[in-house]
């Protein structure tokens, strides 16, 4: 594993802009990686609103996926945790097609899913500190910005679990053939892309 | 029960690709590096014979004792040499960072271990970890010009040039060579001096021994301090003793192709060029081989070497992701090649990347104004150009571009 000097990347030319720019800069940084370039984070919370159509379910497994992105992001940007890319990436879209296929074997929220969930958002964590670290960050305002980039992953977040609520869930959730013709479906495609994906970064690159 | 099976298929499917990945990464940490084999002429030296049977003797002796420090560190110095030889930077630096990491692991505070490792960074392009490397193995020994060979390179790099010119004004007073006259020449070009330049880059070249890759290197940079004076036939002139000294020597070849193109001799630059670039991986010889195709009516070439240079550029920044070595910066590159290919959001998205990483810099600040400057946008070049200018260096691409900029803004005589 390298070592570079500085824990994170410095971003120079955002130490000397107003705080509020940073965060602006920062949040719609968050928000980008998630919509559109994070299709497999997307792919990940999809799976995780298909488990169940109750919303505490969702948010379970959301907070769990949250807490520890965040954690695992902090202790990257620090220098703390170091792990390279290519053992992240490929965890991640293991992580897409476990989540997916447990969505057909499992109808409801079972304990182990949470802490399933809450170990794949660890190494999600490192998988957002990479991509930050291109970018870099303000030394003087390291926090500042750390936190804008998290807040702007939650609106992505937000914006997934509601899209999927209200064109998904809320129309379908009640139907008797909503395991059978959506969950199933949806769970089988994103399952089978996740598995492309694994095939080819663990195999292939 | 069809359910439980499922599961267990699950399972074991994660348990095996976690194992790949971990056995794979494990793997990839004790890959050995080798000497690749040179391309063109250089291929065919003397001491290119010399070099790789001293790299085999150096490697057979690190398979005996993997922590001698000594052949560890004579294997990373033939790999940043080959490195520039070939221009295969993204292979050289990771073997090289490899066994700098290795020997700093057992002596944190290895001298020469520390330089090269400052040195690789700054090839990287991660100038801010280069410097501050530099710094550190400055404090140990302050009394070696090389470190502060790198120390100026860092500053120059991130902008910090008063720094710069502090530290090769230490620099040559200890050890007056070509590697610190060439330094002292480049800031002189940087401050607009161009005869000061020239001078000290004599200077440098009289200090190296004919056939040497450093001291052809200087004469490069002679020759190209002639072009951007507009003198042509001197330029030619070292170009071609470079080449007669090194034959086959890619950079000699490159230069002869700009007086071609200069000389508006599309065919001759277009062979030199392409010499050149079957000689080294280099992507300054692959771009301006793109510039050459076009201005020759080539454009089906020219797009195709275009899309080529991107694609290999992004998939060497993340290689370093995926392993050891951290990657290879080469936004600013980017932002250029994406220019070439009429993508301005691109272009734009990878100028700010290397901005954001050294906002002092006046190359870098010129490549975002330039890059504002063809979106249009001629007002956002402003604050960029002004910090571009103001070393008042007279590189003539820049005075063009900032020429060409205050125009749009209704200013025409700028200076």
């Amino acid at each position: 594993m390298a070592n570079p000097v500085s824990a994170h990347t410095i971003n120079y030319a955002l130490e000397n802009a107003p705080t509020q720019h940073v965060v602006w800069y920062y949040l719609q940084l968050g928000i980008r990686h998630i919509i559109p370039n994070g299709f497999d984070h997307i792919l990940f919370v999809v799976s995780l609103c298909l488990l169940s159509t109750k919303i505490k379910t969702i948010l379970w497994q959301a907070t769990a996926f949250t807490v520890a992105h965040s954690i695992t992001l902090a202790l990257s940007m620090k220098g703390i945790l170091l792990a390279p890319s290519a053992v992240v990436e490929p965890i991640i879209s293991l992580s897409i097609l476990f989540v997916a296929v447990e969505n057909i074997l499992l109808t409801r929220l079972k304990p182990w899913r949470v802490g399933i969930v809450f170990m794949f958002g660890l190494i999600h964590g490192m998988g957002f500190a990479s991509s930050l670290n291109e970018i870099g960050l303000p030394r003087n305002k390291f926090y500042t910005s750390i936190l804008s980039f998290n807040g702007g992953v939650e609106i992505g977040q937000i914006a997934i679990i509601s899209v999927t609520f209200l064109l998904l869930i809320v129309p379908m959730g009640r139907k008797p053939w909503y395991r059978g013709r959506a969950v199933y479906p949806l769970s089988a495609g994103i399952g089978c892309i996740a598995a492309f994906w694994t095939i080819q970064r663990v195999f292939f690159t | 029960m069809k359910k439980k099976y499922t599961y267990t298929i699950l399972l074991v499917f994660v348990g095996f690709c976690l194992c790949s990945i971990f056995w794979k990464y494990k793997n990839s940490e004790s890959t050995s590096y080798y000497l690749l084999d040179r391309k063109g002429a250089v291929g065919d030296s003397r001491e290119w014979q010399l070099t790789r049977n001293y790299a085999t003797s150096l490697l057979q002796s690190l398979k005996k004792n993997p922590s001698d420090v000594k052949p560890s560190l004579a294997l990373v110095a033939i790999f940043i040499q080959e490195a520039r030889v070939t221009g295969n930077y993204v292979y050289y630096d990771k073997a090289a960072m490899k066994y700098v990491n290795n020997v700093l692991k057992t002596d944190p505070t290895n001298f020469d271990a520390l330089t090269f490792k400052a040195l690789i960074y700054l090839s990287q392009h991660h100038f801010a970890d280069g410097l501050a490397i530099a710094e550190k193995a400055k404090e140990i020994n302050p009394y070696n010009a090389f470190i502060y060979g790198m120390v100026v390179d860092g500053n120059v790099e991130m902008g910090n040039y008063d720094s710069a010119v502090a530290n090769s004004d230490r620099m040559v007073s200890i050890r007056p060579d070509l590697r610190s006259y060439s330094r002292i020449s480049y800031l002189r070009e940087i401050y607009g001096d161009y005869p000061g330049a020239i001078e000290a880059m004599k200077m440098a070249l009289a200090a190296g021994a004919p056939g040497d890759e450093g001291t052809e290197w200087t004469r490069i940079q002679l020759g190209r301090l002639y072009e951007n004076t507009g003198d042509l036939i001197s330029a030619k002139m070292h170009y071609t003793i470079a080449l007669d000294e090194r034959p086959g020597y890619a950079y000699a070849m490159a230069g002869l192709a700009r007086i071609a193109l200069a000389s508006k001799d599309y065919a001759m630059a277009v062979s030199y060029y392409e010499k050149a670039n079957a000689a080294v991986t280099d992507y300054s010889v692959k771009e301006e081989l793109v510039e050459a195709y076009k201005l020759s009516g080539q454009k089906e070439k020219a797009d195709v070497l275009s899309n080529d240079v991107i694609e290999t550029m992004s998939k060497d920044a993340q290689s370093g992701k995926d392993d050891e070595n951290i990657g290879h910066y080469a936004d600013r590159e980017l932002a250029y090649a994406y220019l070439k290919i009429n993508d301005y959001d691109k272009a734009l998205e990878h100028a700010l990347l290397e901005y954001n990483r050294r906002p002092g810099n006046i190359d870098v600040n010129e490549t975002v104004a330039w890059v504002y400057y063809c979106k249009g946008e001629y007002a956002k070049a402003l604050p960029y150009l002004r910090v571009a200018l103001k070393t008042n260096s007279k590189n003539p691409t820049l005075r063009s571009h900032a020429k060409l900029i205050y125009e749009k803004l209704g200013e025409k005589n700028y200076e």
